[in-house]
């Protein structure tokens, strides 16, 4: 009875090692499984980091650098952080976009999306971005999140983290994003949209729309052309007001390139709504289509600028 | 003596009080053993946040108040150009300026004869008009002109 009972216990010791160490195992290998692979990386893993772009950031833990791009759109060194053998379905893309558009986005890129994007300013640890969320491309089914860092003067640093399939995730990309730092450039500045600005453009906007609803009221079916004739050409002097009325504003320098896009845009509907103005007032003309299909692709001119401010994370007025 | 009374007497004596100490460490140790497994999954699942300060999605900056139009205000379209009109009205009101223009083809170009070229107008008689330089020809000096400009120089009627 005694031997057995020593027997028991030394049994019961052994086996509570061991049970502590197999405890201790499958607790991690069950967070790898659920975290994505990165949970078991040794800590020389988890503080390196990487030079992509213009940018200094530390990727997930256990994640490799690669050069094939599986997003179907195209940057400039573009470079990808992923998981082992997971490339296709999450990682980070690092590259760069042409400076000097309307929005940091590329109009190939904007041009690829099926829907307007959720944009935000962020705060990374040593500079800000504009955050693209619920990003929608066209023959791409993933999720895709777009952090884009705009350089005064040079090219627009993007990162966009990507997860398609089951059991993904982008929280560990977007902690990698955080971590972003320039190198060898200037750093972003305030990105944050202005709200004395935004009122400025929005005041002159609705001045505007006032107008253009009031006036294109009475130029649709049915209207004299001597009626027509009077309104474009008001219009036309409605527009090019608005647009001298922009340029007396002083932009905060993310929204520059848009404000002189909507400028631009502006005066073009103008010319645009004058013109439709001579040719309705003379009917024996002709080419009074050739000058309607000039308004309406002016004013979709007008829109397409308007929305970039949109991208810039000024809101639509309640 | 104590340490000879141990080894002098035998393990059953102590083995029935030692048991339930053992058994007590065989309990704590197979807790320690749930709880290291809860311990390891815990560290590991936090792993990424604790060895990084920044390990958290970037954070949004306030903006609030910020607001510009998005698109423009629909409106109706504009409307289609107008049917054309017939040209009857048009033809009659240029019809009787037909004389006037056949006036102001031969103010241009003037009728000149075989015999005397083009060229020869200028030099002919620099200094007369150009309605005198025949002589047997005279002006009519009542005949206006209707916009021609220069039509009663060259009578186109007759």
């Amino acid at each position: 009875m005694a031997l057995s009972s020593r027997g028991l216990s030394t049994v019961l010791a052994l086996g509570s090692v061991i049970a502590a160490i197999v405890g201790y195992v499958i607790g991690v290998e069950a967070n790898v499984v659920t975290g994505g692979g990165h949970g078991a990386a040794a800590p020389a893993q988890q503080s390196r980091t990487a030079v992509a772009a213009s940018v200094l950031l530390a990727p997930p833990p256990g994640w490799q650098a690669i050069a094939a791009v599986p997003v179907p759109f195209e940057l400039e060194r573009a470079l990808v952080f992923a998981p082992p053998a997971q490339a296709q379905r999450m990682g980070l893309l690092t590259g760069l976009a042409q400076g000097g558009e309307a929005t940091p986005l590329p109009t190939s890129l904007l041009a690829r999306m099926t829907g307007p994007p959720q944009a935000e300013v962020v705060a990374l640890s040593q500079t800000e971005a504009f955050r693209y969320s619920g990003v929608r491309l066209a023959g791409y089914g993933g999720r895709l999140t777009i952090y884009a860092i705009p350089a005064p003067g040079g090219a627009t640093t993007l990162l966009a983290c990507y997860a398609q399939g089951a059991g993904t995730t982008l929280t560990a990309c977007e902690q990698a994003v955080a971590t972003v730092r320039p190198v060898g450039q200037a750093a972003s500045g305030e990105l944050a949209p202005d709200p004395t600005y935004g009122r400025r453009v929005s005041g002159i906007v609705a001045a505007l729309e006032h107008a253009r609803t009031s006036a294109r009221g009475r130029m649709g079916a049915g209207a004299a052309t001597a009626v027509i004739a009077r309104l474009a050409a008001g219009l036309g002097g409605d527009f090019t007001r608005a647009a001298a009325a922009l340029g007396a504003l002083e932009p905060p320098p993310p929204a520059g390139q848009a404000q002189a896009t909507l400028a631009r845009a502006l005066l073009a509907a103008g010319d645009a709504y004058a013109g439709l103005g001579r040719v309705a007032a003379a009917p024996g003309a002709g080419g009074y289509g050739a000058a309607r299909d000039r308004v309406v692709r002016a004013e979709a001119e007008v829109a397409a600028a308007l929305r970039s401010f949109a991208l810039l994370g000024y809101r639509q007025p309640s | 003596m104590i340490g000879a009374r141990t080894h002098e007497e035998p393990w059953s004596e102590y083995a029935p009080r030692r048991l339930p100490g053992v058994g007590l460490a065989a309990v704590v140790l197979v807790l320690g053993a749930v709880f290291a497994g809860f311990f390891a999954l815990g560290r590991a699942s936090s792993k990424s946040s604790a060895a990084r300060p920044e390990a958290s999605p970037p954070p949004v900056v306030a903006a609030t108040g910020a607001a510009i139009p998005a698109a423009l205000d629909a409106v109706p379209a504009l409307a289609a150009p107008a049917p054309q009109r017939p040209r009857t009205q048009t033809r009659t009101a240029v019809t009787p300026r037909t004389a006037n223009v056949v006036s102001a083809r031969a103010l241009v170009a003037p009728p000149v004869t075989p015999s005397e070229p083009a060229g020869a107008t200028n030099t002919a008689a620099p200094a007369q008009p150009v309605g005198q330089s025949h002589g047997s020809q005279t002006p009519a000096p009542e005949h206006k002109s209707s916009g021609g400009g220069g039509g009663a120089t060259f009578d186109t009627s007759g």
